[in-house]
């Protein structure tokens, strides 16, 4: 059991983590964001008791976020972006990937952060989340799992698969921007 | 040729097990270039901080959580009852020496009841409080009077095309309307440094007053806090009225009514989703 001042000393130190996640679920709402980031630590702290000591507060944090995220979607009765990744897929097959990818660095540079976090926030919500904690956090496949309360093999197949639909988006995104051109 | 499955995949983006020599040219495009978004996706955050308020309202919170649980005043007696103890304990057990009131059940239970005062005071879920004192409230229940005796400069208009284009003629901002409600009119007030516009909408709770300001919510230092969802509005009852503010577009939308906050965050709800 642990007590507030604990809670100051361990938990505040990730405002900055549970923002950037925030963001990534709000598609870089930022208003939005520091709502649910509020709303989240409120939640900590109530809960704090709870949180086993020498754990991962990093992650516990982000479940508690993840959670509280989820509430407010059934609140509001948003789905968010519920569009098949494998139906998106279909409706871009103009640009020979393997030809389009072929220098990624050199693509992706094309990209300002904030097209990238926009492109990341039109993932259906465990994709988003789960390419978040791996990608942008770092979070071991494990600690993941434990998040968004999945296996751990569930996690590693659903980030390939977000990776891929993010890439996917970002292709269109650079189409549409004229950094990629039709290929014939 | 082997097939790669997805998770074998994702174990060579993340330099986990190397690159087969078997792996054929696209997927190995693939998996190059997976490596090289999860890069770009990380790099994109790099920027991304929590504003210092934001972290300072927190950590305050938390301040403010121990500053409830712990009196500060050597005179206010302690409770007189012990803290329940697990069911499985024996009935010998003693009272810890440390503080109960330091221990996060205890505060819990005091935040509960805190939250519960300040839930009859503004009638909804209470978050983080503001330490400052009350200033603007005045200010917006006399324009909400004046709106509702329709004096001083009040336009009695029903077309809310109307309205707007009359207040972004006298104030320069166009102010979004809500659907649905109807419309009573408008006038541009005083507040502040500046004229702000209003409008005065009839809903089935009662007359609202909607003022836009430019100014952040914090502004104003109502020091209340309702959370619908994700979003915190700013809430206080002043003088018989209920005032309800949340930042709207770049604006900050302040109803003011004797109608109840939730009836008024609606509405600005409504005006949020009209955006």
């Amino acid at each position: 059991m642990a007590d507030i001042k604990q809670f100051e000393e361990i938990a505040v130190p990730y405002t900055d983590a549970v923002y950037r996640a925030a963001i990534a679920l709000t598609g870089g709402n930022r208003e939005r964001a520091e709502d649910l980031v509020q709303v989240t630590f409120l939640k900590a702290m109530e809960r704090f008791r709870s949180f086993e000591a020498g754990t991962n507060i990093r992650a516990w944090l982000l479940r508690i976020l993840r959670n509280t995220w989820i509430d407010e979607l059934r609140h509001r009765r948003v789905a968010g972006p519920e569009v098949p990744v494998d139906e998106h897929l279909l409706g871009s097959p103009e640009v020979n990937p393997e030809t389009a990818w072929s220098n990624a660095e050199d693509l992706l540079d094309n990209f300002a952060d904030h097209e990238v976090i926009e492109a990341l926030s039109e993932l259906p919500e465990d994709q988003r989340m789960t390419l978040y904690l791996s990608d942008v956090e770092g979070l071991s496949q494990e600690d993941v799992a434990e998040v968004m309360d999945v296996p751990v093999g569930t996690v590693k197949s659903r980030t390939f698969r977000a990776r891929a639909a993010l890439k996917e988006r970002l292709e269109a995104y650079a189409r549409d921007l004229g950094f990629l051109g039709r290929m014939e | 040729m082997m097939r790669y499955e997805d998770e074998q995949l994702e174990s060579m983006v993340r330099a986990e097990t190397p690159i087969p020599n078997d792996l054929p040219g696209d997927a190995r495009v693939e998996v190059k270039a997976m490596g090289a978004i999860r890069s770009r996706l990380s790099g994109a955050f790099n920027d991304v901080h929590a504003p210092a308020a934001l972290t300072d309202r927190i950590r305050s919170a938390a301040r403010s959580a121990v500053a409830v649980a712990e009196p500060p005043s050597p005179f206010i007696s302690p409770p007189v009852t012990a803290p329940s103890a697990p069911v499985s304990a024996p009935a010998s057990t003693p009272i810890p020496l440390h503080r109960p009131a330091a221990r996060f059940p205890v505060w819990a239970r005091l935040g509960v009841a805190a939250a519960a005062v300040l839930l009859l005071s503004v009638g909804g879920p209470m978050l983080f409080l503001s330490p400052e004192t009350a200033s603007a409230q005045p200010i917006l229940t006399d324009i909400h009077r004046a709106n509702l005796a329709q004096s001083d400069g009040f336009h009695a208009m029903q077309d809310p095309t109307a309205v707007c284009a009359r207040l972004c003629e006298e104030t320069g901002i166009t102010p979004a309307i809500p659907a649905g409600a109807v419309m009573l009119g408008c006038s541009a007030r005083r507040f502040g440094k500046g004229e702000k516009p209003t409008y005065l909408v009839r809903i089935p709770e009662g007359e609202v007053s909607i003022i836009v300001i430019d100014e952040a919510p914090e502004s104003l230092q109502l020091n209340g806090r309702i959370a619908r969802g994700a979003t915190t509005y700013h809430a206080c009852k002043h003088d018989g009225c209920r005032i309800v503010s949340g930042r709207i577009n770049n604006l900050t939308y302040i109803a003011v009514s004797e109608a109840p906050h939730e009836a008024m965050i609606d509405l600005l709800e409504r005006i949020r989703d009209g955006q």
